[in-house]
């Protein structure tokens, strides 16, 4: 599978956005600018921020590992779906077995989905 | 006050990555409380309510209650408005104090309100719109805080009340635990000497103040000189960024979070060379996530911490031993270890009769941090705080299953007394189930629960796993092997994030709401 790109990560942002504005009986976005900050705008607390990278992360197959970037851009949605972006691009072209930890744990995870019944 | 006058020039806190010096602090404090005294004739309750988190007025607002000779009661902008105005009211306090962050809260609290109120408001400066909008109240601006110089030292009173904590209550109206500042002080000056904290430590700032474990952070902190770093909105997303940036020295949050860091890559070896102390405590702290943390921490001492704020903060702590520890664990969870000087504790069984070394029962405990009971509820104070058969003193029973140490071993935690469930009559321990579970998938955040609820008890019994899983089928297999056939699950619920309440624990009700939905 070819890793996605920045406007892949975006649509799925948007779509995760989305949901949660559901969730909470509130409209759409119809507009996600790249400077528009997901947790300052209020949109997202931290939770459901990590929430929003995990799932992320699954939809698009990949583990996405945050050690080294700066909170202070993480949030704001253009950095962000770069550096998803290039993060998922260079973990598919690295050995399984250079992933530690969190490559151990990954894997095809449903979003809350039910099994074994 | 000994620490603002010994190190009135080091830095008390780092709010928003700007440090305030114990002595711009102290002047915060006493212009906070000497504005409380000057309204005391009429607004004269004592407690104050601190609607403020994480800023210089939220900690000046602390402090001042407490100068002031009156408890804190903290309320929280990040709670429903309708939870809040009902712990507001049943305080009776009379004065709030409110920082900037919290004004757009503010309506939701004086709007309800017909009581006539003092609000201070220490960050802003001009006021005449509140006043205007509300002007049965007093409110009073930075400008009209009194002088630090018109502060009186109260009379000490060891039993007063240092703050009021609202806890959630089965019948859901939150009960307010009155915590006695002799019960503080036992608490503040074991754990000060135990952890050795001097004015060179930097010490995380995780709790809100409504999560009594701030206590901690504020006042063991402060009683030593040492710096609290409170970490920003972002700073959150990733706390390794923030432990390496602000190079804290002790770490103090809920197990949780360090099964979120795994989750996010952030737990990797050697990563936080800076802490010489990390405390855990809330909920289960699993053996796995002890392991990570302490190679990631390796300099590092690591405590799990146990007590319901019914007993102060903390009552218990197991200091984790790389050789011993693993094995004096239970159920893959860590063990709460042992009793604080003066406390002391009995495991009992249903007629609250002590049981043999090695056998379980519910943990009673009593000593210098057992708290008054709760607010204005003789009812609930005495279902809670019982003189069991045969003793003469009070005891507090904690609800939690722990079992009674074999010779000098540690109390091991097994689940709160509810978490033992029945299960076409079997009693199931939900515990056991979890740690199966944790141990065949490799993830920490697990929860099991009973259900559906049937006449006998529960028909089964149903998982829910955070994180990822990459072999189903396996997990299945290793489950069955390890369980018997009343103890495996029927269904297996994978989530990229288990639900957490505003403390940041794994929130069971939540799980369970989500079960009924699905039915």
């Amino acid at each position: 599978m070819s890793s996605p790109t920045p406007d892949d990560v975006r649509v799925f942002v948007a779509g995760f956005l989305n949901r949660k504005l559901k969730e909470r009986a509130q409209g759409p976005l119809h507009h996600l600018p790249d400077d528009y900050d997901l947790l300052l705008s209020g949109l997202l607390d931290s939770l459901a921020f990590v929430e929003m990278i995990t799932a992320t992360g699954e939809h698009f197959h990949g583990q996405l590992d945050f050690e080294g970037l700066d909170p202070e851009k993480l949030t704001i949605v253009g950095p962000l779906c770069v550096f998803v972006s290039e993060q998922l691009r260079e973990r598919a072209q690295r050995p399984r077995d250079e992933m530690g930890e969190v490559g151990e744990i990954s894997g095809s995870v449903l979003n809350h989905s039910l099994m074994w019944r | 006050m000994r620490s603002a006058a010994q190190f009135s020039e080091r830095p008390a806190v780092i709010v928003g990555g700007t440090p305030v010096t114990y002595w711009r602090l102290r002047e915060l404090a006493l212009r906070i409380a000497a504005s409380v005294q000057a309204h005391q004739q009429q607004f004269g309750t004592s407690l104050v309510a601190v609607f403020a988190q994480r800023s210089a007025t939220a900690f000046g607002a602390v402090l001042g209650s407490l100068l002031a000779g009156h408890g804190y009661v903290p309320l929280n902008r990040t709670f429903p408005a309708a939870r809040t105005r009902l712990m507001f009211e049943r305080s009776g306090c009379q004065t709030l104090i409110v920082d900037r962050e919290s004004l757009p809260q503010l309506n939701a609290l004086l709007d309800a309100d017909e009581r006539r109120l003092l609000v201070i408001c220490p960050d802003l400066q001009d006021l005449q719109w509140h006043r205007r909008q509300w002007p049965q109240h007093v409110f009073i601006s930075a400008g009209a805080l009194e002088p630090s110089a018109a502060w009186r030292e109260p009379r000490e009173d060891q039993d007063a009340i240092a703050y009021l904590l609202f806890t959630s209550g089965s019948t859901g109206v939150p009960k307010g635990v009155m915590v006695a500042h002799r019960n503080v002080t036992a608490f503040v000056n074991y754990m000060a000497d135990r952890l050795q904290v001097t004015e060179r430590d930097i010490a995380s700032q995780m709790f809100d103040l409504t999560f009594d474990l701030s206590v901690f952070d504020m006042f063991v902190a402060w009683e030593r000189g040492a710096c609290l770093c409170c970490p920003s909105k972002k700073a959150l997303i990733n706390p390794g960024k923030f432990i390496q940036d602000q190079k804290l020295t002790i770490w103090f949050s809920v197990p949780s979070t360090i099964a979120l860091m795994r989750q996010l890559g952030l737990v990797k070896p050697d990563r936080f060379p800076s802490l010489r102390c990390s405390l855990f405590c809330g909920e289960p702290l699993p053996v796995s996530s002890a392991e990570a943390w302490l190679k990631a921490a390796p300099n590092c001492i690591l405590e799990n911490l146990y007590g319901p704020t019914e007993l102060t903060i903390a009552c218990t702590s197991y200091r984790w031993h790389p050789q011993r520890s693993s094995a004096e664990s239970e159920l893959g969870i860590a063990p709460i270890g042992y009793a604080y000087p003066g406390m002391n504790a009995l495991v009992v069984d249903e007629n609250l009769r002590e049981v043999e070394p090695g056998e379980a029962g519910e943990l009673l405990m009593n000593g210098p941090q057992m708290s008054r009971g709760y607010w204005r509820d003789p009812e609930r104070t005495h279902s809670a705080f019982i003189v069991p058969p045969g003793r003469k003193e009070i005891f507090y029973r904690t609800g939690d299953r722990v079992r009674r140490p074999v010779g000098d071993g540690p109390l091991t935690h097994l689940g709160r007394t509810d978490f033992q469930v029945k299960i076409l009559g079997h009693r199931v321990e939900l515990g056991e189930v979890e740690a199966v579970v944790r141990q065949a998938s490799g993830t920490d955040g697990v929860v099991a629960l009973g259900w559906p609820a049937s006449a006998s008890g529960y028909g089964g019994i149903e998982v829910f796993i955070e994180g990822g899983l990459a072999q189903v089928d396996r997990l299945r297999e290793l489950i069955a092997s390890r369980l018997p056939d009343y103890m495996v699950p029927r269904g297996l619920h994978v989530m990229n994030r288990l639900p957490r309440n505003v403390n940041g624990k794994i929130d069971r009700n939540a799980l369970r709401s989500m079960l009924g939905e699905g039915k």
